[in-house]
């Protein structure tokens, strides 16, 4: 059991971290919520002592999963997921405003973006 | 009572968050609200400065079932500190801007979070609060400025949440090895265990609470992130949201984990004194004063991280600097938006802090720093590495000045409302008078001592 969760945990951080590297928002939203899962397996996996639920009367303590790291993992999953929603929003208005979600394509964007602003601005201190 | 400010900003956040933020009323009332917070904060440090630490149990729960809240002075002093600086960031962009819907709710769940990671004394709900705080700041990172600048904003969460993973697998492996939640419980275990055996978990806080700090080699995130915020929200990261990186270390290395503390002082040494030079040369480059203050702030970390590496003698000047430091980065990024004569001394006060130049306090945590490398086994490599980086920030904060008087002549807009002047008037203050905060933290260095 410890095995098949220690090669999950390597292959969601795995891939996760490859993601990371992409230049695609999305994917890399994608590889941070891989990155956060393997650490919530885990946390989660430390408490695979029996496969049994935690849920009394427990038949011997010895071989129920450990209550507490299911509890921990609950909230952390709650928390990832708020993350990730608030990740995927500034996402949404990236691509809303600069039409792209490629990240070189929007380095471009924000240096004409940048330009302009400053011509207008200088446009603005000759006028006064 | 640690329950009450916890309980009284949790209130009134979730009051601000259903009303409208760009109404005045909402602005005073959370205003109001961080005003009583700080006077509670006060009131706790005294507290807990005479009746030593002080412990409850939520919900009347039997101990080690029932989730537990401890404060003692180093909690207060740094809850205290972040609650001026959330105080004056509110104020100042409401006198600068027109609000969103959200800010001041932000800035209120901002000091929730804050408290109760500062307050807890259990090793999860350390998470839970970080991870309060950071959705706080991420929402905030993406406030009040145009479009362009949420790749920015994207970076900032993607790499803190990373930071923040690190940290849940660290806990996860502390519960693990010592049975325990509870950070007493973990620390009477681990005083127990061979030093360097946890090697690894050190390892794995240090990385996350560095990446919090923007130390050296995890700094990447950070020049941009305030650079490109409002400055508000640059001083809540840089005077707020830091204290978590330094609170944190301080918990969890000198407290926690004494043994792998002293046994990692070399690598910290190390990393500290890098990002020391490397944070002040970087800021000798820039040209923006944003920019500037942010490897300003990269260098500072590194002096914390010295005086952590320097052992027993070091805890003192690690509480100090990490005081100083939050504080005077503040009243910097509020000044540099503000005009006129009162935002000018403001700055003046935040960078001779910065430098650490008497009559700031910033010299006091310097004075202490040097005094605990002097003393240290290599005094020569660290004062060395302490008073180069002191010289530069000095050439660095002056290029800064002359370029903000002239700019502040050429256009003397509206005088806001000085809150950079409130932060730069408790930053001068408290070297004019010492004496409390000079007791308070020897008393916190005490502790700490005391319990390895």
């Amino acid at each position: 059991m410890n095995l098949i969760a220690a090669v999950t945990v390597a292959l969601l951080f795995g891939s996760g971290a490859y993601l990371l590297i992409s230049r695609d928002l999305v994917k890399i939203t994608a590889g941070t919520v891989l990155i956060t899962n393997a650490a919530i397996l885990f946390l989660m996996a430390g408490g695979f002592r029996g496969l049994r639920a935690p849920i009394q009367p427990t038949p011997t303590p010895r071989l129920v999963l450990d209550p507490v790291l299911q509890a921990l993992s609950l909230t952390a999953v709650v928390i990832g997921f708020g993350i990730t929603a608030l990740l995927l929003a500034v996402v949404a208005s990236l691509e809303r405003t600069h039409h792209t979600l490629d990240i070189r394509c929007l380095q471009e964007s924000e240096v004409a973006s940048e330009e302009a602003e400053e011509t207008d601005a200088g446009e603005g201190e000759e006028e006064a | 009572m640690p329950a009450w400010p916890l309980a009284w900003t949790w209130a009134f956040a979730v009051i601000a968050a259903a009303m409208d933020g760009r109404r005045r009323a909402v602005l005073w009332l959370s205003g109001a609200a961080l005003g009583v917070l700080f006077a509670l904060d006060l009131a706790l440090i005294v507290q807990t400065s005479t009746r030593g630490t002080l412990e409850v149990v939520t919900g009347h729960w039997p101990a080690g079932v029932g989730i537990r809240l401890r404060a003692d002075v180093m909690s207060g002093l740094f809850a205290a500190s972040s609650t001026l600086v959330l105080f004056a960031a509110l104020l100042h962009e409401a006198s600068r801007a027109a609000l969103t819907r959200t800010f001041p709710a932000l800035v209120l769940f901002m000091a929730a979070g804050l408290h109760g990671l500062f307050f807890t004394g259990d090793a999860f709900n350390f998470y839970v609060f970080f991870e309060v705080s950071m959705t706080a700041a991420f929402a905030l990172v993406t406030h009040g400025h145009g479009a362009p600048k949420l790749r920015v904003a994207h970076t900032f969460i993607v790499v803190n949440l990373l930071g923040s993973v690190i940290f849940l697998a660290a806990v996860g492996e502390l519960y693990q090895v010592s049975g325990t939640l509870d950070l007493r419980q973990i620390a009477e275990w681990a005083r127990a265990q061979p030093s360097g055996s946890l090697s690894l978990l050190g390892a794995l806080v240090l990385a996350a609470f560095s990446l919090k700090l923007g130390l050296f080699p995890f700094h990447f995130w950070l020049p941009p992130a305030y650079r490109d915020s409002r400055p508000a929200v640059a001083a809540i990261l840089a005077g707020a949201l830091a204290n978590i990186g330094s609170y944190g270390l301080l918990r969890f290395g000198a407290d926690v984990l004494q043994g792998e503390l002293r046994a990692g002082a070399p690598a910290l040494l190390v990393i500290g004194s890098a990002s020391a030079l490397y944070g002040a040369f970087l800021a000798l480059t820039r040209r923006g004063g944003a920019e500037v203050v942010a490897y300003s702030a990269i260098s500072h970390a590194g002096y914390i991280l010295v005086a952590l590496g320097l052992g027993r003698a070091g805890l003192l000047a690690a509480l100090l600097l990490s005081l100083s430091g939050a504080l005077d980065k503040a009243t910097l990024f509020l000044a540099l938006e503000s005009r006129g004569t009162l935002a000018r001394f403001a700055f003046l006060a935040g960078a001779t802090s910065a430098v650490g130049i008497p009559l700031t306090v910033g010299f006091v945590g310097k004075a202490a720093l040097l005094k605990a490398a002097a003393a240290s086994a290599h005094p020569f490599g660290t004062v060395a590495v302490v008073v180069i980086a002191g010289v530069l920030s000095m050439l660095y904060m002056y290029r800064v000045y002359l370029r903000s008087e002239t700019r502040a002549l050429e256009a003397p807009g509206p005088a806001a409302v000085p809150m950079a002047a409130l932060v730069a008037a408790v930053v001068v203050g408290l070297s004019v008078w010492p004496e409390p905060v000079l007791k308070l933290a020897a008393q916190v260095a005490t502790t700490l001592e005391e319990g390895g």
